[in-house]
């Protein structure tokens, strides 16, 4: 579709009657397709998680010293299993270059902050402990304070590197004339010589501005029981990166390759997707179907992708993912998986399709006979409610009755505790 | 170039219609349960939002030199920045039905959370009838840049063949700066919820909301462009205050009006956490014997539909109207009744994906809001 699009806007000269064709084309093409989406029946599972590590005997958190280290973040794991030699030649690099992360301890407290702010949303909003304290003020509530054996406090070392170039490369810009009455084969020639131009560093140089932002961010939780001052769970380091160019050449980085490429793969993946065409009419419907919706989640607000975000921006985005990160270690967490269902006894299979497990798990448990895709089934509306330990059981029985089934066998790898 | 103008407003338009027709589901507007509990609590007071950072900047760019100059604010003007973000929460709050707001300035007077904890701890407060405390801290950085951006474009030059001459066609490579001005603004908001009695803190949000605008610099390519016709058009369809110079493409907005939007984007998430909300959705409606419930629902009128379909279904509990019967119960946020009926529909038609996809419903909201639970089991 996009190619269609493209070419139709590049020649507008065209003939009319082209034109249209192109469009009635279009035009069903994008009913059929968008036919096809809408109404397709799709099993999506809404499922719960249990907590990572196991939590016991804590109902409430109380938040705190969050504050700012020294020291080195370790590189992407990526980066480090790969060979070191190429770190340092490539000729895309700028300089300054950075080639690890070095935190220092002068960074303002704002990170950790902000890390503390991000972490207490999440565990007021999806965590089943009860919050005693956000900002982690030594004075609290007092006189209301529970048994400090059910409490638990939460501290975090923060290291955050912030780097944010604003400079100039000069790039080459190889300009020539191109006569329209030439061929195909000689006008393809002549912009492929001036591509290859460019980039062997003919024509003018001219200073080209960019922004280019590349930050670290690494945590270590440490979750402490109040009465005795011993580890709830082992503590937990996180680490996320980022790295983005505004303008320049999108090929150079002050960023050693290696560690961007590790860190656009694995840390910045869901990034691009936010800013789909697809989402943007979203947005737009949402504006007269749901108009308070629209403003709550800020879909009025005008974003423009060519714009630098801030570097408040930056410090939340991260501090968020740790705080996401961290979070799911220690309290259940809801998410879309998309599992298969098994062919087994068509009732239970509408239930699980309708997303409703409680009665799916009444339902299979009170059949006489259970096949191995029924068990299966089972297995997966346990899953699916968040209890891991039942559905591995039934799991597992299904595998008893089907042995070879790939699906069940990868649903028992799944599930291992 | 007409035609071709037309045929792609044409398109925008059939795309947009199917869009909003697609699927042969009614959308309606029901009834969403509170993401936070705040059972119990009707007056609330707020307290002072603490500040966190507020940075404005003016930034330029010629030549690839950058330059950044802070615009310095003192105590009072970063304050007055921190009562208008608060005055937006508090605006949005009167407006919901569900709480009622305190006018006094006991609490804000407070320097930050700790003094606010002290007081609460101590219960030194004078203000009676208060049932929980809204407190907030905030983040805002906002920077202005004026730049210039680079990039190579092919001029056409263009002559008729004539006599005396073969004509021309030429496009000349041309380094072309397309001098712009952005803004960029972030503002994190934290705003927590304190109950007095029993003191807890009964939630505490972070949202961040960012605004980014840019007018000037290099043309956006065609495919772009036709992504913003679409928003533009899809805009312009409702009724809208927004032809003001403030809000206009073409000018910057001020840092006070970047601070007030992206406030009250932020105030109305919070409410919408709080308080129970509408929300629209698309359900099916199933084809029962009892066919005016179907435009009652689609209506929205639930109550009458709810009357109606219980007369109804008494003598004959046909299943499509049990689920319709259903539909209305959680349309209206009863839940637990919600819940009886569709099992009872899916009962009668057990293979009945429909039926099935109503009881996954109310067992979603279940998971998804604990304190919904106990509603249930109280029934």
């Amino acid at each position: 579709m996009k190619l269609i699009l493209l070419k139709i806007m590049l020649n507008p000269e065209k003939r009319k009657s082209d034109t249209a064709a192109h469009f009635r084309a279009l035009v069903f093409f994008c009913l059929c397709a968008t036919f096809f989406n809408a109404c397709a029946p799709k099993v999506s599972f809404q499922i719960e998680r249990p907590p990572v590590q196991q939590v016991e005997n804590i109902n409430y958190i109380e938040i705190g010293n969050f504050e700012i280290v020294s020291g080195q973040i370790k590189l992407p794991s990526a980066v480090e299993s790969g060979s070191n030699s190429s770190l340092w030649t490539s000729k895309n690099l700028l300089k300054p270059t950075i080639s690890k992360f070095t935190a220092k301890k002068s960074v303002p407290i704002l990170i950790a902050d902000l890390v503390r702010a991000a972490l207490v949303h999440e565990l007021s909003l999806q965590s089943p402990y009860q919050l005693i304290n956000t900002t982690g003020e030594e004075t609290g509530f007092s006189g209301v304070l529970p048994d400090p054996g059910k409490v638990a406090v939460l501290h975090g070392k923060v290291k955050y590197v912030e780097q944010i170039f604003e400079s100039e490369e000069n790039l080459p810009y190889f300009t020539n004339i191109k006569n329209k009455g030439a061929t195909l084969e000689q006008s393809l020639l002549a912009s492929a010589v001036s591509m290859g131009a460019e980039a062997s560093g003919a024509g003018f140089l001219i200073a080209t501005p960019y922004v280019e932002q590349i930050a670290a961010l690494e945590v270590e939780f440490s979750l402490l029981r109040k009465s005795d001052g011993e580890n709830v769970i082992p503590p937990q380091n996180f680490r996320t990166f980022f790295v983005r160019k505004w303008g320049g050449a999108p090929e150079t980085s002050h960023l050693a390759i290696q560690i961007k490429n590790a860190v656009l793969k694995n840390y910045q993946q869901n990034e691009t997707l936010s800013e789909s065409f697809l989402s943007r009419i979203d947005r737009a419907g949402l504006s007269f179907t749901n108009p308070t919706e629209y403003f709550a989640r800020g879909f009025n607000l005008r974003q423009n992708a060519h714009v630098p975000q801030t570097s408040l921006d930056l410090k939340i985005t991260l501090g968020r993912q740790v705080a996401r990160k961290y979070v799911k270690q220690i309290s259940p967490y809801h998410e879309t998986a998309e599992l298969l269902v098994e062919d087994g006894n068509s009732v239970a299979v509408t239930l699980i399709r309708g997303n409703a497990y409680q009665e799916a798990i009444a339902f299979i448990q009170g059949m006489n006979e259970r096949t191995a895709a029924d068990e299966y089934n089972l297995g997966l509306a346990y899953e699916a409610g968040g209890e891991i330990s039942q559905a591995r059981k039934h799991y597992k029985l299904a595998l008893k009755q089907d042995g070879n089934n790939e699906v069940i066998k990868a649903a028992v790898n799944r599930t291992q505790i | 170039m007409n035609n071709y103008i037309f045929n792609q407003t044409l398109f925008i338009l059939f795309f947009v219609a199917f869009m909003l027709t697609s699927c042969a589901k009614a959308t309606l507007t029901v009834l969403s349960p509170a993401e936070i509990n705040t059972k119990d609590i009707k007056n609330v007071a707020v307290g002072g939002f603490e500040i966190g950072q507020i940075l404005l900047k003016y930034k330029t760019e010629r030549n690839g030199i950058w330059k950044t100059h802070p615009v310095l604010l003192n105590e009072e003007q970063q304050k007055s920045i921190s009562r208008s973000v608060r005055a937006r929460v508090i605006n949005l709050l009167t407006a919901t039905p569900y709480f009622k707001v305190v006018f006094t300035d006991e609490f804000e007077k407070l320097e930050n959370d700790a003094a606010l904890q002290q007081l609460v701890s101590v219960r030194g407060y004078k203000t009676q009838n208060v049932d929980a405390v809204i407190s907030g801290k905030l983040w805002l950085e906002i920077e202005r840049t004026d730049g210039v951006d680079l990039s190579k474009e092919g001029l056409e030059y263009f002559r008729p063949r004539s006599r005396s001459s073969y004509g021309l066609n030429l496009t000349v490579d041309q380094v072309v700066w397309w001098p712009y001005k952005s803004t960029h603004g972030t503002l994190g908001l934290e705003i927590k919820m304190t109950r007095l009695l029993p003191t807890e803190v009964v939630a505490t949000t972070f949202e961040t909301r960012t605004y980014s605008q840019k007018i000037g610099g290099r043309t956006v390519e065609s495919f772009q462009q036709i992504a913003a016709s679409f928003s533009s058009i899809l805009a312009s369809s409702k009724p809208s205050k927004t032809d003001t110079i403030e809000t206009s493409e073409d000018v910057l907005p001020s840092f006070e009006q970047i601070i007030a939007d992206l406030a009250l984007s932020i105030a109305s998430g919070f409410v919408r956490r709080v308080a129970v909300t509408e929300k629209t959705v698309s359900y099916s409606i199933a084809d029962g014997n009892f066919e005016n419930a179907k435009i009652l629902i689609e209506a929205g009128a639930f109550d009458l539909a709810i009357e109606q379909l219980q007369l109804a279904t008494a003598d004959n509990p046909d299943p499509d109207d049990l689920y319709n019967l259903g539909l209305c119960f959680e349309a209206v946020g009863d839940y637990g009744l919600a819940l009886t009926t569709y099992r009872e529909a899916w009962q009668s038609d057990p293979e009945n994906l429909l039926f099935a996809q109503g009881l996954g419903r109310i067992e979603r909201l279940r998971r998804e809001h604990p304190q919904l639970q106990r509603q249930l089991e109280s029934r």
